[in-house]
C-alpha cells in the first residue's frame, strides 16, 4: 500500500523534477549571465565595450553592465598621468631612488647644431585623452629588447619624442642646449610631438616635456668644461683680488692727501694768524709812536732801554769798561749794533 | 514537457553546429582580414565587428589595421663629406590595401623585409647626398646664437694655428675642416632630408599595399674616431676659453693694480701739489701783512724790528760793554 501509494507521487516527482532541472539550468545560466554582466569602473580609469569586436562604447567610472558570454568585451584605459623616462630609467622610486645603471646612451646622446656631443636626458609626461584611439589606432603588440610593460605604442610614443628631441637639439650650439635655449627646446619639443601624436591618432595629451641633465659627454670633455667654471671662478678671484688691492690702499691715499691739504691749510692760516698777531703787536706801538714827534722820540727811547734792561738783565756776567780807559781794546763792540738801532 | 526538451535540445544543437562549424567570425577593432574561398580571395573586411563565412571553406588571413612601427638597425653611413656617422632611424607604416598586401607580401616578416630593403637604402643615399650638417639642423637659428658665433671663432683661429705646425695628418686635417664647416648655412635640414627619405621609399610601397607615414631620423652619432675628433676639438675649444678666462681676469687684476698706482700718484701728487700752493698762499698772505703793516713806516719797523733781533740773540752773547754807550750817558752826569 505505502509502495503503491509512493510511486505514483514518485513518477510525479519526476516529472516535476525534469522541468525544474531545465528550470534549474536556465536560471544558473541567467544567474551567470547576470553576475558576469557587472563590472566597475575606477575614477582613474575609463572602460572601452566593443560588440563582437567592434568597438561600441566608452564607459565612465561606476558600476557598468554589460552583454554576457563574450559578446561584449570590456578594456580598461589608466586615466593616471603617465610619463616615460630617455636616457635613464628609474629601478625603483622611493625617499631614496634607484637608478638603472644600464647604458643608455642610445637616447641620450645627441649631436648639436654646431656639431658637438652632448648628453641629454629628459621625461615626458602624458595622459590617455581618447581611450578609443589610444587601444585601436596604434600596433601595441609585444616586441623583444624593449622596457618592462611597454609595447610597441610606447615605443611609438618613445620614437617620435626621442626624434623631436634630437631635431631641436640638432639646431642648437651645445652651449646655448646647456643653457638658455632650455626651456625654449621644452616648449617647442612639446609642440611638436603633439603635432605628431596627433597626426597618428595616439590619443594622447602630452603636458610636459623637461630636460633633466644635459651635460657634455662623460671623462675629459666634462673635465674640461667643468674646467671653464673654475676659470669664470678663477677670473672673478683674480678680478676681486685686483679691486681689493685697489680699494684697500686709494681711501687710505685719499685720507693722507685730505692731511696733506688739512696741514698746508694749517700751516697757512697759522702763517697768516702769526702775521696779523706781530702786525697787530708792531701797529699798537707805532700807533702810540706815531702820535706826535714827541711821542716818536719816548717810543724809541721806551724801547731801546727796555731791551737792554732785559738784555743786561738776563746776562750775568757783563764787562763794563770805561769810557776813560785809552788803552783797552775791547774784544767785542756791541756799541756799533746799538748805534746803527738808532 | 516533451515540447520544453525538444526546444532544448534544439538549442544545444544550434550552439553545437555554431561552435564546431563556426559560420560566424568576430573582426576586432584594430584588425582587418581578407577571407580566401578556394585560394581566391572572396572578401576583404576593413570594418570590426561580426562577419559571416562559409564554415570550412574560408580561410581568414588577419591582418593589423593599426600603424605599425619600423626599427631599423643603426647604420655607419658616409655623408658627403666622406665622413661616417651612426644613423637610427624610424618609420610608421600601415597595410592599407589588405587584399594587395595578401598577393605581394603575404607574411608581415617578409613586409619588415621589404621595409628594410627599401628605407635602409633611401637613408643611404639622401644621408650620403648632403653634408653632415643637412642631417644635424633643421634651420639657420644657429647662425644667430652668440656663443655658436664666439665658438665658430675659436675654432677657427685654433684651425690656423694647428695648420701653421704642419703636424697634423691629412685626416686630420678633413675632419678638421668638416668641424670649421659645422657654421655653413644649411639649404634643406632634416626635416626635408626626411621627407626625401619617405619620398624615395613611398615609390615602391602601394604595389605592397602599404602606406609609409614617416620615416625620422632617431639618432645620429659619430663613428668611433670621429668622435675622438670631437672630444679633442671641444676639450681644446674649452681649453682656450679657461685660459682665456684666466688671462682676462689677470689682466682685470692687473688693470686695478694699474689703476691703484695711478691713482695713488695722482692723488698724492695733487695733494702735495694743492698742499704747496697753500702754503704758499699764506706766506704770500703773511708778507703782505707784514709790508702793508710795515710800509706805514719803514725807518721805524727796522728800528723795532732791531729791538726784536738784541732781546733774542744778545743775552746768550758774552759781552764787554763800552760805557761809552748811550746807555751809560747817565752814569756820569745825571743831566
Amino acid at each position: 500500500m505505502a509502495d503503491q501509494k509512493i510511486t505514483p507521487e514518485k513518477s510525479k516527482n519526476r516529472k516535476l523534477n525534469s522541468g525544474m532541472l531545465l528550470g534549474i539550468i536556465i536560471a544558473v545560466i541567467v544567474l551567470i549571465a547576470v553576475v558576469s554582466s557587472f563590472y566597475t569602473v575606477n575614477a582613474n580609469e575609463r572602460a572601452v565595450v566593443t560588440r563582437f569586436g567592434r568597438y561600441h562604447a566608452t564607459m565612465e567610472e561606476g558600476l557598468q553592465w554589460k552583454l554576457p558570454f563574450g559578446i561584449d568585451q570590456v578594456t580598461k584605459v589608466t586615466q593616471k598621468v603617465l610619463s616615460k623616462q630617455f636616457g635613464f630609467r628609474t629601478l625603483q622610486a622611493g625617499v631614496s631612488t634607484t637608478y638603472d645603471q644600464k647604458d643608455y646612451s642610445h637616447e641620450s646622446e645627441m649631436l648639436t647644431g654646431d656639431l658637438n656631443i652632448v648628453d641629454v636626458t629628459w621625461i615626458i609626461e602624458y595622459r590617455i585623452t581618447d581611450p578609443k584611439a589610444w587601444l585601436f589606432n596604434v600596433d601595441d603588440r609585444r616586441f623583444s629588447g624593449g622596457d618592462r610593460y611597454e609595447d610597441n605604442r610606447d615605443k611609438t610614443l618613445r620614437d617620435i619624442t626621442q626624434s623631436v628631441m634630437n631635431q631641436l637639439v640638432g639646431d642648437r650650439a651645445i652651449l646655448d642646449v646647456m643653457s638658455n635655449e632650455r626651456d625654449n627646446i621644452e616648449f617647442q619639443a612639446l609642440e611638436k610631438i603633439q603635432e605628431n601624436l596627433d597626426f597618428f591618432e595616439l590619443g594622447v595629451k602630452l603636458t610636459k616635456v623637461r630636460m633633466q641633465q644635459v651635460v657634455p659627454p662623460e671623462g675629459e670633455v666634462q673635465d674640461a668644461f667643468e674646467d671653464v667654471n673654475k676659470a669664470t671662478q678663477d677670473r672673478e678671484r683674480l678680478i676681486n683680488e685686483g679691486e681689493q688691492a685697489y680699494y684697500a690702499e686709494i681711501p687710505r691715499i685719499e685720507g693722507e692727501a685730505k692731511q696733506l691739504l688739512a696741514e698746508a691749510e694749517g700751516y697757512r692760516q697759522s702763517r697768516i694768524n702769526k702775521a696779523n698777531a706781530e702786525v697787530a703787536l708792531f701797529q699798537a706801538i707805532y700807533d702810540e709812536y706815531n702820535r706826535s714827534p714827541r711821542s716818536k722820540q719816548v717810543t724809541r727811547d721806551r724801547l731801546y732801554y727796555e731791551m737792554l734792561t732785559e738784555v743786561l738783565q738776563k746776562s750775568d756776567n757783563t764787562d763794563l769798561i770805561d769810557r776813560g780807559l785809552e788803552n783797552f781794546l775791547p774784544l767785542k763792540n756791541i756799541g756799533t749794533g746799538t748805534g746803527e738801532g738808532r | 514537457m516533451n515540447k520544453n526538451i525538444k526546444v532544448f535540445v534544439t538549442i544545444i544543437i544550434i550552439v553545437i553546429v555554431v561552435v564546431i562549424l563556426r559560420p560566424f567570425f568576430i573582426l576586432p577593432e584594430g584588425e582587418q582580414a581578407v577571407v580566401t574561398r578556394f585560394g581566391k580571395i572572396a572578401k576583404v573586411h576593413t570594418e570590426a565587428g561580426l562577419k559571416l563565412k562559409v564554415p570550412a571553406v574560408d580561410q581568414i588571413t588577419r591582418y593589423s589595421k593599426k600603424i605599425l612601427s619600423w626599427d631599423g638597425d643603426p647604420q655607419r653611413l658616409p655623408t658627403s663629406e666622406q665622413q661616417y656617422i651612426w644613423v637610427d632611424t624610424t618609420a610608421r607604416w600601415r597595410i592599407v590595401d589588405p587584399k594587395v598586401f595578401y598577393q605581394r607580401v603575404t607574411e608581415m616578416d617578409e613586409a619588415y623585409a621589404r621595409l628594410d630593403n627599401v628605407i635602409e637604402s633611401a637613408v643611404k643615399t639622401v644621408v650620403a647626398q648632403y653634408p653632415l650638417t643637412e642631417s644635424v639642423r633643421s634651420s639657420n637659428i644657429i647662425l644667430e646664437s652668440g656663443t655658436a658665433i664666439l665658438n665658430f671663432r675659436s675654432e677657427d683661429s685654433g684651425n690656423a694655428g694647428k695648420n701653421g705646425d704642419g703636424a697634423s695628418s691629412a685626416e686630420e686635417d678633413s675632419v678638421n675642416e668638416l668641424l670649421a664647416n659645422a657654421f655653413a648655412p644649411i639649404d634643406f635640414g632634416r626635416e626635408q632630408l626626411s621627407e626625401e627619405m619617405i619620398e624615395r621609399s613611398q615609390g615602391s610601397m602601394p604595389e605592397y599595399g602599404i602606406e609609409l607615414l614617416d620615416v625620422v631620423i632617431r639618432q645620429i652619432r659619430y663613428s668611433d674616431d670621429l668622435t675622438q675628433s670631437v672630444y679633442d676639438r671641444m676639450i681644446s675649444e674649452r681649453q682656450k676659453v679657461a685660459t682665456g678666462f684666466r688671462s682676462d681676469g689677470n689682466g682685470r687684476k692687473a688693470e686695478w693694480l694699474g689703476m691703484l698706482n695711478r691713482d695713488r700718484d695722482i692723488k698724492l701728487s695733487e695733494a702735495e701739489t694743492q698742499a704747496a700752493k697753500i702754503r704758499a698762499e699764506g706766506d704770500e698772505e703773511a708778507a703782505r701783512i707784514y709790508s702793508e703793516a710795515y710800509s706805514a713806516d719803514p725807518e721805524f719797523y727796522k728800528f723795532w724790528k732791531a729791538m726784536e733781533s738784541y732781546r733774542k740773540v744778545l743775552p746768550a752773547q758774552k759781552k764787554v760793554l763800552s760805557t761809552d754807550m748811550e746807555f751809560f750817558d747817565y752814569l756820569y752826569e745825571s743831566d
